[in-house]
């Protein structure tokens, strides 16, 4: 018989870093899951990213297991490396911090395509460019 | 050390999923260390959501002075996203302080007493348990350290440590390093085994106070030493060496390591996905290191190594 399912998780930290403290503290332990375990699995898995932001999809069981897989760092995290910026803009209606090309939006909607719920690469470039504009990064096409 | 009660500020975001790439980021910026989003029932993550889905993210601050400036710059961050999206529903979000909060307690209770190999039973410390006379129990409390043998790379190296306790009967005469010890678990076991000295060494001085507290809980302050230290600052040469690390960690000390092994030494190189493991491996035998064993548990695997003669 298939374990029931209690919660699924979406967490997004530090690739290798991962620590008890927030936000993995409060979305694993509200849950009874041993946090530490999660913490050694996390980091032993994404230490060769260091520096990127790793999304993991956690499926905790009422036997308080789990289990977790990896996905691709987010846009926004994509759209700082292309534009080769450290930060987002904090006003991104009035602000531009940095730019991209039409092209790498492209690269970032192939890489983005598989975890994004796009119909395909242009819906996956729509939602990407909709980030960029979020974070105050220029397209230019 | 006494541990000081933390304070955080938790944010709950409502965002259409179109905003919550950005918003995380946003988030990640002002210095959450991350976001999480949750899905409470069976039917499994919806990973992005869909058009017109409101979704809800969780992020955390330390409450401190900055804590106010961060919160307007928050407000200032989606008053932009609003101007620039018109047609999309204006993000919000709702702040609750979190005292105390005692998120690495409750899965405690999940802790059973465990039996690892021939004769070892990992105990926490308020669970009862009748040993019998072959038992050997060492009494864990955990704390937020690493190292409760519900891991199977602390499994895999409390098997191999009983393995070559068993086998060698000069054990008791050994001295052993555990590196990365966490909660003590491994030094415990290796001195409950019978080692003769046991120095155990970890980066984070919080895991150096619980395992102190661990050693003194199981009666082993005789024999077993725990320092706040990097490994590569280690001094000394070791019969025994316990590395239940991560293979990172474990290729960036292999040259400490082999230094430290006494001729005819053993390593129990542990922490390590399957992934990586002939990386691992393949540096380490490099250096006239021999493959004495392999242990493996679902993704993990265990290598014990020896210097000089491979045993069969």
């Amino acid at each position: 018989m298939a374990k029931k399912i209690i919660a699924n998780i979406k967490l997004q930290v530090q690739a290798g870093k991962a620590t008890p403290s927030p936000p993995i503290g409060p979305a694993l332990g509200q849950h009874g899951v041993n946090i530490m375990e999660f913490c050694k699995a996390y980091n032993a898995l994404t230490q060769n990213q260091e520096g990127m932001i790793i999304p993991v999809l956690i499926t905790v069981y009422a036997d308080k297991s789990f289990t977790f897989v990896t996905k691709t760092p987010p846009a926004s995290v994509l759209l700082k490396q292309a534009a080769k910026i450290a930060k987002g803009a904090g006003d991104p209606k009035r602000e531009t911090v940095g730019s991209v090309t039409a092209k790498q939006v492209r690269e970032i909607a192939e890489i983005k395509y598989k975890d994004l719920n796009a119909i395909d690469i242009a819906g996956a470039a729509k939602i990407v460019e909709g980030t960029a504009r979020s974070m105050g990064i220029e397209i230019i096409k | 050390m006494p541990e000081t009660k933390e304070k955080w500020l938790e944010i709950t975001l409502s965002a259409p999923f179109e905003l919550c790439d950005a918003l995380s980021n946003f988030m990640e910026e002002l210095g959450t260390q991350g976001v999480f989003q949750e899905e409470p029932e069976e039917n499994g993550f919806n990973d992005t959501g869909t058009a017109d889905a409101v979704e809800e993210i969780k992020a955390y601050l330390p409450l401190d002075r900055g804590t106010d400036k961060k919160i307007a710059l928050l407000d200032n961050y989606i008053r932009g996203l609003s101007d620039l999206f018109p047609d999309l529903e204006t993000p919000s979000f709702t702040r609750k302080k979190i005292a105390d909060p005692d998120w690495g307690e409750r899965w405690k209770k999940y802790f059973k007493p465990l039996k690892i190999g021939r004769n070892i039973i990992i105990k926490p410390t308020w669970e009862r348990y009748s040993p019998t006379s072959r038992d050997i129990v060492i009494d864990i409390d955990p704390g937020m350290a690493f190292g409760t043998g519900q891991h199977p790379s602390t499994r895999l190296c409390i098997i191999a440590i009983e393995d070559i306790a068993l086998k060698n009967r000069t054990f008791e005469k050994w001295n052993v390093l555990d590196i990365g010890t966490g909660t003590g678990i491994l030094a415990i076991c290796a001195a409950k085994m019978g080692a003769g000295r046991v120095a155990a060494v970890d980066l984070d001085p919080k895991a150096v106070e619980i395992a102190g507290i661990n050693v003194s809980i199981n009666g082993v302050e005789d024999s077993v030493g725990i320092i706040n230290r990097d490994a590569s600052m280690c001094e000394g040469t070791f019969e025994l060496i316990i590395g239940n690390l991560t293979a990172a960690t474990l290729m960036k000390l292999q040259p400490s390591i082999i230094s430290m092994m006494k001729p005819d030494g053993y390593l129990v190189a542990s922490g390590i996905i399957d992934r990586d493991a002939k990386n691992v491996e393949k540096l380490f035998r490099a250096e006239g290191v021999m493959l004495h064993d392999i242990k493996s548990e679902e993704e993990w695997v265990c290598y014990v190594l020896k210097k000089g003669k491979v045993e069969n």
